[in-house]
């Protein structure tokens, strides 16, 4: 009888034929992970100045969606070793041994390049450049360089997810604006309260695996007290876009209401300490960042609708 | 895994026609994705 263990390192047994489906090369796009990604960079595209035909604008929000997945894919191909560890990730396509750990890389490669290509040669350059940027930042800076060695590697790993509402603007303007690095702002703010509650009442299995999370390596305290900081300062940053003229009032009203609400629940983590109140910072820091860029596009609609908010109104904010 | 037995091979050769038919239709996409945008790009959309 024939071995049919799964090597890890090697993946699916070399001569077999692969056993993977369509839905575990899906699987390997982090399905869950692109649908915030698609739609903050949606988001940075429409509130944009300017014009971009609807078609090269979907072109632009497949491309960063392709991009994304294709990161995630590579992601999932270094991280096989660590992923086998955690229950919330073993049962991902590698691990499993549905999909040899090659196959994951060629095809987060040629996505990564195809979604890079087709931004540049459909849209502009400068939109594909971050892109290209952001990918790269994901596998080599935050996969493989920060993720295994420091508590800080969702701080600064974090900015490769905020690039995508930068990528929509600069799909439609072509350039890097103050606006565009706000929004940059808001996500790379947001990152850090939003895996370190995750990470409150999943280091167990990040221990396991030697992810050094920030409750891993400096206590469950310490990082309660970290995410009740960068709470405190995503709020007056998640209000910018209103006090630069990105966005109106409307959406100012929905920062300042969710931004205290996120505050307050980074509160409750710090004072009553329990997982219950973990669990819902993180549902809640999800339901934060779709509530602000809804804000955003329902605020730009209403400008395009009805023409810009009154003079009084807008200089209240701004 | 597939080693031996027909029903896993009808699962593997199923399996196959299924990622050939995504893959064709995802390069089939692609090809309808570039012909619109040129169309688009050449119209100075």
């Amino acid at each position: 009888m024939a071995d049919t263990s799964i090597d890890i390192a090697a993946g699916a047994p070399q001569g077999a034929v692969s056993s993977a489906s369509v839905a575990d090369f899906l699987t390997l796009l982090k399905p869950r992970v692109m649908s915030l990604v698609v739609f903050t960079g949606f988001a940075g595209l429409y509130v944009a100045p300017g014009y971009l035909h609807p078609l090269l604008a979907a072109v632009a929000v497949l491309s960063i969606a392709v991009g994304a997945g294709a990161a995630g894919a590579i992601n999932m191909w270094y991280d096989r070793d660590i992923d086998a560890l955690m229950a919330r990730t073993r049962g991902r396509p590698i691990p499993c041994g549905r999909v040899a750990p090659a196959e994951a890389l060629a095809f987060g490669v040629v996505l990564s390049l195809f979604s890079v290509m087709l931004m540049g040669l459909a849209v502009n350059w400068t939109a594909a450049a971050l892109l290209l940027l952001a990918n790269a930042f994901y596998v080599f800076v935050y996969t493989i360089w920060l993720k295994r060695r420091t508590p800080q590697n969702i701080v600064i790993g974090g900015a490769a997810g905020a690039f995508p509402p930068m990528i929509g603007w600069a799909a439609v303007t072509g350039s890097i604006s103050l606006d565009s690095v706000v929004l940059f702002l808001i996500i790379f703010m947001w990152t850090p309260p939003h895996f370190w509650a995750l990470a409150l009442y999943r280091d167990g299995e990040y221990a396991k695996a030697g992810v050094p999370m920030l409750p891993v390596v400096a206590g469950k305290a310490e990082t309660r007290r970290q995410i009740l900081i960068y709470a405190a300062l995503l709020w007056p940053v998640g209000l910018l876009p209103s006090l630069l003229g990105t966005a109106g009032v409307l959406y100012g009203a929905v920062a300042l209401v969710i931004g205290g609400l996120f505050v307050w629940q980074a509160l409750r983590v710090f004072v009553e300490r329990s997982e219950r109140h973990a669990r819902q910072m993180f549902g809640l820091s999800i339901l934060h960042l779709f509530v602000l860029f809804t804000a955003l596009i329902i605020d730009r609609s209403a400008e395009v609708a009805f023409g810009a908010w009154p003079v009084w109104l807008a200089g209240a904010v701004g | 895994m597939a080693m031996t037995g027909q029903p896993t091979d009808r699962q593997d050769a199923r399996r196959l026609r299924a990622k050939n038919l995504a893959l064709l239709a995802a390069l089939l996409a692609f090809v309808v994705v570039v012909y619109l945008v040129s169309i688009v790009r050449m119209s100075g959309g």
